[in-house]
């Protein structure tokens, strides 16, 4: 199923010391034209393919800024052009809710969407709103969000993304993550600070080994009362696969990027958001494009040959290979200049598994069922 | 049944008491909290008891002893009260106000008596004020500690106060290590035959006896035993059991002679079953150690058909206290 | 306390009085829990509301008596009561009372000293009286209070509820919040707070402070008191927004910073109540397995 990162939107009202996004002077949005445009293309695809289904996850800066009318007429072309394929897309949208409103929720209940991602911080001065970084005003907006949404009877989930501000308290953390949604229900990421980021940005990053000591002392809390708030990944997911109860892993962990696609708010297309902010694996605008021209794109054989690749180079004898794949093809291109190498990420996540995953609960990686060239 | 004692401390003299040393180096405050009388009558009660002991030291001198008696009794439990009938002004007032109407079949007190001219004028009334308020509730024990023991006493107490006919006869054993009076092994058929010859005057008045544990089966001749079974009605047993005493810290062992060796405490347990099976096996160990209180209880018919136990392990024990450490590390006393 | 949600049935809400003004003219027909200044006045006001005024309980307070200052009425049979008393007074002068109180329908909370409470506590429930202790931001939290939830929770003898902590345990769900407060009744789903002038609140502080609700008794609606309670319901995200130490803290979903102070050291609420959350949830647990699941035939 090919899922589109729709980035309608530069614009965003959060000012978090960690983004890393590519910030502009005159954040840019959808023309209507191209919206209309965007969904003829997506039209056109499922008309192409008529087994398949599409997933559109409306993203951002913040995707309220784009406003309530975008999305109306959004709604507007989904029941008009793509009339004959409307059933077969799926909407989510991350949003940070600080700007949500009855409005909004009714034009997204009518996509159906059902709930939405956001993400949260705890500690004051990490995420705020304006130049003063008002975290007071910001969590309190974003409360305003969360419970119009559960006033609406939409669900809501979370990432959380660690800095080095939190490095010398995991578990504060975690339990204030869990006081706030009690069975769980977020994701724990690291920060992900590039070499071109501001000072400010830098001072927030963290090493490999820091994300996964970090997680370790968290897993030793979750571990032994996972039935209180099961829903927290990493962990959950890895418990998953460990136990093959299903392999629930996306993006930087699954075997491919899949169908995935990032489309700007000029029309421009990428492999994924970062891709679009550094250039790279761009694959032309849907202007000029159609999707499948788009999703054949030659440069997607790089980085789908890279399951085939990587076993045999750096991944060789890597015994988190099938839970792993090498990591993200854009860190292995950040660190590397190649997508056949592996994402230098990776350390974290096996020093996690190894150090502290295996040991707390006693289970060793499902033996591969044949030598992983998927 | 569980031995609680209340305290460990008491204020009488008997020669022949084996927790003298033990009393006196208990703390003041070692007292029985409530919290834990609450976790005892809840273990016992959910192992099925439904009756309590309360001993001490002198269990009257608890402060709160009255209050115990009477939650134990409301939570529906017998309480048997061992003591020496030496009771403070001020609980003796308490005592009567609350127990006085108790119903007799869900309280009983023990008076263990000792011969009045072997005892302070004082604290002969204070036990016959209670023997005489208390009369329908109490039952008399005496220790046997030496030989021509008068047993007089005993009857004229029951007769003059009109306590329950019947007189639990405990034998004095020794504390392993201590010094106290008690019956020696070679002292025991004579006191045998100086109570078997006794038993028409108790029967004269009406009065049976009971044997508490630790009396060999071998200390009577047939015929001595055939008038025991006859006075007694076949209620006799020469066995001995891992009686359960708790402290009032929550210590527990199994019975006062052996309150050295082993101890464990209450909480190390999960239920009455698992207590008394480890005790049981722990009595077993150590009788299989050390035998009978004579050499020929090794081979002694009635004690491999389990008719007698030997005698009580004091004895046997006594033999090993000042010895090298070359046996089972159970028969020397806890460091 | 469990949040209200738009599609949860709500329970019938009972409103919490003092019986210093004419309720029995002013809240006639409506659910009541009354606060009595003398144990007498429970069976006159009883027969006085009838069965047209229901009474899920009346509340007597007294902070130095004890059971044996207090005259136990065999004849309140049924009514249900909850006593706050300081403490429960020798046993043995109390024993006839703790009798009757086996045959009738009455809480009793200790407010006296915490270690004396506990044991009180204890002793009524292992006789099979409900009782409790009543907790408040300045409690101690000695170990007698963690005795106290062990016995609770895990004593293998069957004996009555013990409070607050069989209320929280009730009421817990693992997706909501409880508080010890739930025992002065803070719970907008079930109770509003009335006064003679039939001001509204949420709870008995903000009753007194002044902090009303903007409609009274008389025009209140279900759309009214539900909107209000979902409200009052939200109170808990203030300490997120300020990002507050109690919010960091692994029992906050069972304590909701009941026992916060300014320059109060948490380490102790903290250790004590992350056991209470540990002993509802065993408790859940044990319940959840003892279900019965419908037969599939």
């Amino acid at each position: 199923m090919p899922t589109i990162i729709f980035k309608a939107t530069e614009a965003c009202n959060a000012n978090c010391v960690y983004c890393d996004v590519v910030h502009r002077k005159k954040p840019r949005t959808i023309s209507p034209e191209l919206l209309r445009t965007a969904f003829e293309r997506f039209n056109e695809y499922l008309l192409e393919h008529p087994e398949e289904e599409m997933q559109i996850i409306w993203h951002g800066g913040e995707p309220c800024m784009a406003g309530l009318k975008l999305y109306q007429t959004a709604l507007e072309y989904l029941n008009t052009i793509c009339a004959a394929t409307r059933d077969r897309f799926k909407f989510a949208v991350q949003s940070n809710l600080t700007m949500i409103n009855q409005d909004f929720i009714d034009t997204f209940k009518a996509m159906g969407i059902d709930s939405i991602g956001t993400s949260y911080e705890p500690i004051h001065g990490v995420r705020g709103i304006g130049k003063k970084r008002d975290s007071v005003l910001y969590n309190k907006k974003f409360f305003d969000g969360i419970n119009l949404l559960e006033a609406n009877n939409m669900g809501w989930g979370f990432i959380y993304v660690v800095t080095r501000q939190v490095l010398d308290r995991p578990l504060e953390i975690f339990h204030h993550l869990t006081n706030l949604k009690l069975s769980g229900g977020f994701d724990l990421h690291p920060v992900l600070v590039y070499d071109d980021a501001a000072d400010e940005s830098m001072e927030s990053g963290i090493t490999q080994e820091e994300f996964a000591d970090w997680l370790g002392a968290v897993f030793k809390e979750w571990w032994p009362n996972r039935e209180r708030y099961p829903h927290v990944d990493p962990f959950a997911t890895y418990l998953k696969f460990y136990t093959g109860k299903g392999d629930g892993l996306g993006c930087c962990d699954a075997p491919t990027c899949g169908l995935h696609l990032y489309l700007g708010p000029d029309g421009e297309t990428a492999q994924c958001g970062r891709a679009a902010d550094w250039d790279i694996l761009m694959y032309g605008n849907i202007a000029s494009k159609p999707l499948s021209e788009i999703f054949a794109d030659e440069q997607r054989a790089l980085i789908d040959n890279r399951k085939n690749v990587l076993p045999d180079t750096d991944c060789k004898g890597c015994e988190y290979w099938s839970i792993c794949h090498g990591g993200c093809p854009l860190d292995a291109y950040n660190g590397h200049k190649d997508f056949n190498r592996r994402s230098d990420q990776c350390l974290s996540k096996k020093l996690f598994l190894k150090k502290y995953f295996e040991p707390i609960t006693g289970l060793k990686l499902p033996k591969p069922q044949a030598q992983s060239h998927e | 049944m569980a031995n609680i004692l209340l305290t460990q401390k008491c204020i009488r003299s008997c020669p022949y008491c084996f927790a003298r040393k033990h009393m006196h180096d208990a703390p003041p405050e070692d007292i029985l909290k409530w919290e834990d009388l609450i976790y005892i009558v809840d273990f016992f009660q959910a192992g099925g008891d439904n009756s309590i002991s309360l001993l001490g030291g002198e269990p009257f001198l608890h402060p709160e002893i009255v209050d115990y008696i009477l939650y134990i009794i409301s939570r529906g439990m017998h309480v048997t009260v061992f003591t020496s009938g030496v009771v403070s002004e001020k609980i003796f007032a308490q005592a009567v106000d609350r127990l006085a109407d108790v119903d007799p079949g869900m309280l009983s007190f023990v008076v263990n008596l000792n011969n009045p001219k072997d005892t302070p004028f004082s604290e002969n009334e204070t036990i016959g004020r209670f023997m005489a308020t208390f009369a329908r509730f109490t039952c008399l024990s005496i220790n046997v500690y030496k030989l021509k023991f008068d047993y007089s006493f005993a009857v004229a107490a029951i007769n003059k106060y009109g306590l329950q006919r019947h007189i639990r006869l405990g034998l004095a054993h020794p504390i392993p290590g201590k010094k106290n009076m008690c019956i020696k092994p070679d002292q025991m058929s004579l006191m045998a035959t100086e109570l078997i010859d006794y038993l028409p005057t108790l029967e004269a008045f009406n009065i049976r006896v009971g044997f508490d544990c630790g009396v060999p089966m071998c200390a009577f001749t047939d015929d001595q035993l055939g008038k025991l079974f006859r006075h007694t009605g076949g209620m006799m047993s020469f066995r001995c059991g891992s009686a359960i005493d708790i402290g009032p810290d929550m210590e527990v062992w199994s019975c006062f002679p052996m309150s050295g060796y082993n101890k464990k405490s209450l909480f190390e347990f999960k239920n009455r079953q698992e207590l008394c099976e480890y005790f049981d096996s722990f009595i077993d160990t150590v009788r299989t150690e050390t035998g009978g209180m004579y050499q020929k209880c090794d081979y002694c018919d009635n004690r491999l058909r389990h008719l007698c136990s030997g005698g009580c392990l004091s004895h046997a024990l006594n033999n090993f206290v000042n010895e090298a450490h070359i046996r089972n590390e159970n028969v020397y006393p806890s460091k | 306390m469990s949040t209200p949600q738009n599609n949860t049935p709500r329970n019938t809400i009972s409103y919490v009085c003092d019986y210093q003004w004419p309720i029995e003219v002013e809240l006639k027909g409506k659910s009541l829990i009354v606060n009595v200044n003398h144990v007498g006045d429970i069976r006159r006001l009883n027969d006085a509301l009838g069965t047209e005024t229901p009474v899920q309980a009346y509340i007597y307070r007294d902070a130095y008596g004890s059971l044996e200052t207090l005259d136990v009425d065999p004849d309140w049979g049924d009514i249900p009561i909850v006593l706050y008393l300081n403490r429960l007074g020798q046993f043995r002068t109390v024993a006839h009372k703790v009798e009757m109180l086996k045959g009738l329908n009455v809480t009793v909370i200790f407010t006296g000293e915490e270690s004396r409470a506990c044991v009180d506590a204890q002793i009524l429930a292992s006789l099979g009286i409900h009782s409790g202790i009543k907790l408040t931001p300045d409690s101690p939290l000695s170990d007698s209070v963690l005795d106290l939830i062990t016995y609770n929770f895990y004593s293998q003898m069957p004996h009555a509820d013990i409070e607050p902590f069989s209320t929280m345990s009730r009421h817990y769900k693992g997706e909501n919040y409880v508080s010890p407060s739930l025992l002065d009744l803070e719970n907008p789903a079930r109770y509003l707070h009335v006064d003679a002038k039939h001001r509204l609140a949420f709870t008995r502080d903000d009753l007194l402070a002044g902090n009303v609700l903007d409609f009274t008794s008389d025009d209140a609606t279900d759309t009214l008191i539900d909107d209000a309670a979902q409200i009052f319901s939200r109170r808990w995200q203030q300490w997120f927004v300020e990002s507050h130490p109690c919010t960091f803290c692994p029992a906050f979903r069972v304590c909701k910073g009941f026992f916060h102070a300014p320059e109060k050291s948490t380490e102790r609420c903290t250790e004590v109540m992350s056991e209470l959350l540990e002993a509802i949830e065993f408790e859940r647990k044990k319940c959840e397995n003892h279900s019965k699941k419908p037969c599939q035939l």
